[in-house]
């Protein structure tokens, strides 16, 4: 009976590993996105969590700290990333890399990987040394590349894009195992099968290497590891107790030197290995956990503490549950609902750019998104003044349509082919390219630095629902001159499909 | 139980490693089919997109063996675990570590630890020089805009990792040989010093200023202000913005 006590007792979860479920339940607490393979559009995403965790989960309901300061370092020309750095910085004083040891998943994910009993690449100095490989890809892939970029007022979130494994698994996986999201899949290509593989070879490489993408390559761990010296939650040492000894860093499975540096997630795994007790888990100058031996005393009242704590927290989980996962109340609108007719954003109105004679709309198809269906009629604000209706400046010609944003970078890349198509083509086709109702620029300053000749519009407001998209950009819709759909997809283009869905309609 | 473990853990890695290989196998596997000249009807169009919800699943499917080989040996491992007695994992001092204690109690090094202790700083300045140098032939490429004009970032990223790669992977080896020196020539001190008599008394220890409370106190008020001038400059937005789209570049699409 002792015996099967004990085994329980070595065997249940540990506090921090329920801590670590209960964050990466509380990041992820949308759970229906997982069955409609819809990502969370709701406020709480302005807010950033503090561990690595996708904002293209389908779960997120909260953004991810190191998406968005690669972001805000590349939308840096418009606007200075106070918010982004300034939330790093409370959550770097506050917490650290205790935040590495509690709330991040990633980091939970590879200590669940690293359970499976296979032999163990234990920490050695190379290893130390290769633990500083991380602050290189914070400086080149976090700061400097969307730096550079943001210069050409291109955003380019480098580490998410080439690296990020917490992207490829909770982000990429997680919508692509969606039945909903079948389309998704004709859009990857080689960005997706680089970062597939890295993933499978950091995700390999955790069950032999205890969590070897935190120790060598994540630059969020190595943002938190700047604060080591001041985060007000974690292990602190006595230096009156401590003798020196060693046992604690030779415990720690992390690349430390000394405990509470740089590399420490302050997981408390070293304070029962300390003879002495001079390792404690503090929050500034409360003891929060001590020695097993030492917390013997206070035991009841700790178990007290820890019983309200736990229930505070289970009541917070449920209540964000239900919150999250409600059933909408509002119906999402169908496409012919949402027929745009708004005004012009500059009032002073001058003629759309291309017009012909208003052409009535065939009525015999059905009006839809989908390819083989009319397109829904719609007026859209042009920048630089006027209006666009399709059924006036657009029928009677092939028509293309791109919907993007200038915060979206496969967008900002593939618009010169869209310019290009409108030159080769002339008088022949009709090119449109519609931003997002969602504005973060300046458009018309951000126009201003390149000379396109193509009509640029405004979304205002569902128009690209009305076409099937939502949360997701480029957009391209290739309409004949019918105004019939023949072509609709998410994802990037080259001139070279441009011009093979735009040829054959113009021979016809 | 000893032996039936070791065979579990090394059957184990053999599958775990085969199953990386394999996805990672099927993944450029499919990524050349996708691009091969066949799969397109003139330059720059394909007949069928690299990926499709049809292919991935196939390749899936024919990893299955694999996938089960693999989840019974770990579901069998973690039995095997958790029925024997948890393993110890023995503590790894580092010798470097260990004398940091040691002269933490000793006042005067005798002559021959000092000289160790000199060769071993001089083996960690030839690194630093060595990760200097790179560091500046990185910054002659990172620092030329030229090397990041245009939007072509495949062609960008793969220059920067040939031609800033190198330098930073001689930098960290650089490194690593100075620390296997380190902690060979820290071995020999600990020797050396191990003959010396114990000094009783450790310095005493000092105690914490009130400087961090008020540098903490400085950077919450720092953080603080930031938020709301980020709130207040659009910055909030920015990031809901992005977040509430999917992420094209998170999830390899972009
Ligand atoms: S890809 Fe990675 S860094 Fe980027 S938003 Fe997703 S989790 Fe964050
Ligand atoms: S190092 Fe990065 S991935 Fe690891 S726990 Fe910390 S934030 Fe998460
Ligand atoms: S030093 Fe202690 S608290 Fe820090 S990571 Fe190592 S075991 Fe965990």
């Amino acid at each position: 009976m002792v015996k099967m006590k004990n085994w329980i007792q070595t065997h249940l979860p540990t506090r921090r590993r329920l801590i670590q479920l209960y964050a990466a339940l509380l990041y992820n607490a949308q759970l229906k996105g997982y069955v409609t393979g819809q990502i969370y559009t709701g406020g709480s995403k302005a807010l950033c969590v503090p561990g690595l965790n996708c904002y293209s989960c389908p779960g997120a309901v909260g953004a991810c700290p190191l998406g968005a300061l690669q972001n805000a370092l590349a939308s840096s020309g418009n606007r200075a990333p106070y918010y982004v750095l300034g939330i790093l910085l409370l959550f770097g004083i506050t917490l650290g890399r205790t935040i590495c040891g509690y709330l991040c998943p990633m980091g939970l994910i590879q200590e669940l990987l690293h359970k499976l009993p296979t032999p163990k690449l234990k920490k050695n100095r190379v290893t130390r040394v290769l633990s500083y490989l991380k602050y290189v890809i914070l400086a080149v892939f976090v700061v400097a590349i969307p730096l550079w970029y943001a210069l050409q007022k291109f955003p380019v979130p480098a580490f998410c894009k080439y690296i990020c494994p917490a992207g490829t698994f909770e982000g990429a996986i997680g919508l692509l195992a969606n039945p909903a999201n079948e389309a998704t899949f004709s859009m990857l290509n080689i960005l997706f099968t680089r970062k597939f593989i890295i993933m499978v070879l950091i995700f390999g490489a955790s069950v032999f290497i205890f969590r070897a993408f935190c120790r060598f390559l994540c630059p969020l761990g190595a943002i938190y590891g700047l604060f080591s010296k001041i985060n007000l939650v974690g292990v602190k040492v006595e230096e009156s107790k401590c003798t020196h000894c060693g046992l604690c860093t030779g415990h720690c499975q992390m690349d430390i030197r000394h405990v509470g540096d740089h590399e420490c997630i302050h997981c408390g795994g070293c304070i029962d290995a300390c003879p002495t007790g001079a390792i404690t888990f503090r929050a500034g100058n409360i003891t929060l956990r001590r020695r097993e031996v030492e917390e013997a005393p206070r035991k009841k009242t700790l178990t007290r503490y820890r019983t309200i704590a736990g229930a505070v927290a289970l009541a917070v989980l449920v209540g964000l549950l239900v919150y999250f996962n409600a059933p909408e109340t509002q119906a999402s609108p169908t496409p012919t609902e949402t027929t745009a007719q708004t005004a012009s954003p500059t009032e002073t109105a001058g003629p759309a750019q291309t017009t012909s004679e208003p052409t009535v709309l065939p009525e015999t198809l059905p009006t839809g998104s989908e390819v083989g269906m009319l397109a829904p009629d719609f007026t859209a604000p042009l920048y630089g003044g006027g209006t666009f209706t399709l059924s006036r400046d657009g029928l009677g010609k092939v028509t293309v349509i791109n919907f993007w944003a200038t915060w979206c970078t496969p967008c900002v890349a593939e618009l010169p082919h869209f310019d290009r198509l409108a030159q080769a083509y002339g008088d022949q086709i009709q090119v449109l390219a519609i931003h997002s109702e969602l504005i973060t620029d300046d458009v018309d300053a951000y126009l201003a630095g390149f000379d396109y000749s193509i009509p640029f519009a405004q979304d205002p407001g569902g128009l690209i629902e009305s076409f099937g998209g939502s949360t997701m950009l480029p957009q391209t819709v290739v309409l004949d001159e019918n105004g019939v759909i023949v072509y609709n997809q998410v994802g990037s283009v080259t001139y070279e499909v441009l011009e093979s869905l735009v040829a054959p309609l113009l021979e016809d | 139980m000893t032996a039936l473990r070791k065979i579990l853990k090394i059957l184990l890695t053999v599958g775990i490693l085969a199953l990386c290989a394999a996805l990672c196998f099927q993944a450029a596997d499919i990524y050349r089919v996708g691009n091969a000249p066949e799969n397109f009807s003139a330059p720059g169009v394909r007949i069928e997109p690299v990926y499709s919800r049809q292919i991935a699943g196939d390749r899936l499917t024919a990893l299955l063996p694999l996938f089960w080989t693999a989840g019974i040996l770990a579901a069998a491992g973690l039995i095997v675990e958790a029925a024997g007695k948890p393993e110890k994992g023995r503590a790894l001092r580092f010798p470097e570590d260990v004398l940091r204690g040691m002269k933490s109690r000793i006042s005067e090094l005798p002559g021959e630890a000092q000289r160790e202790e000199r060769r071993r700083k001089a083996v960690y300045l030839a690194a630093l020089a060595v990760s200097a140098v790179c560091l500046i032939l990185s910054l002659w490429f990172l620092l030329d805009g030229r090397n990041f004009a245009g939007t072509d970032l495949e062609h960008t990223v793969g220059q920067l990792l040939l031609r800033v790669g190198p330098w930073v992977a001689l930098s960290l080896a650089a490194w690593s040989a100075a620390v296997v020196y380190g902690g060979r020539s820290a071995e020999r001190e600990i020797a050396l010093l191990k003959t010396l008599p114990r000094e009783k008394e450790a310095p005493p220890a000092k105690e914490p200023g009130r400087g961090r409370t008020y540098l903490r106190l400085a950077l919450y008020a720092l953080g603080i202000v930031l938020v709301a001038a980020g709130a207040a400059n659009g910055g909030l937005r920015d990031v809901l913005v992005k977040a509430i789209n999917i992420c094209t570049e998170c999830i390899g699409l972009g």
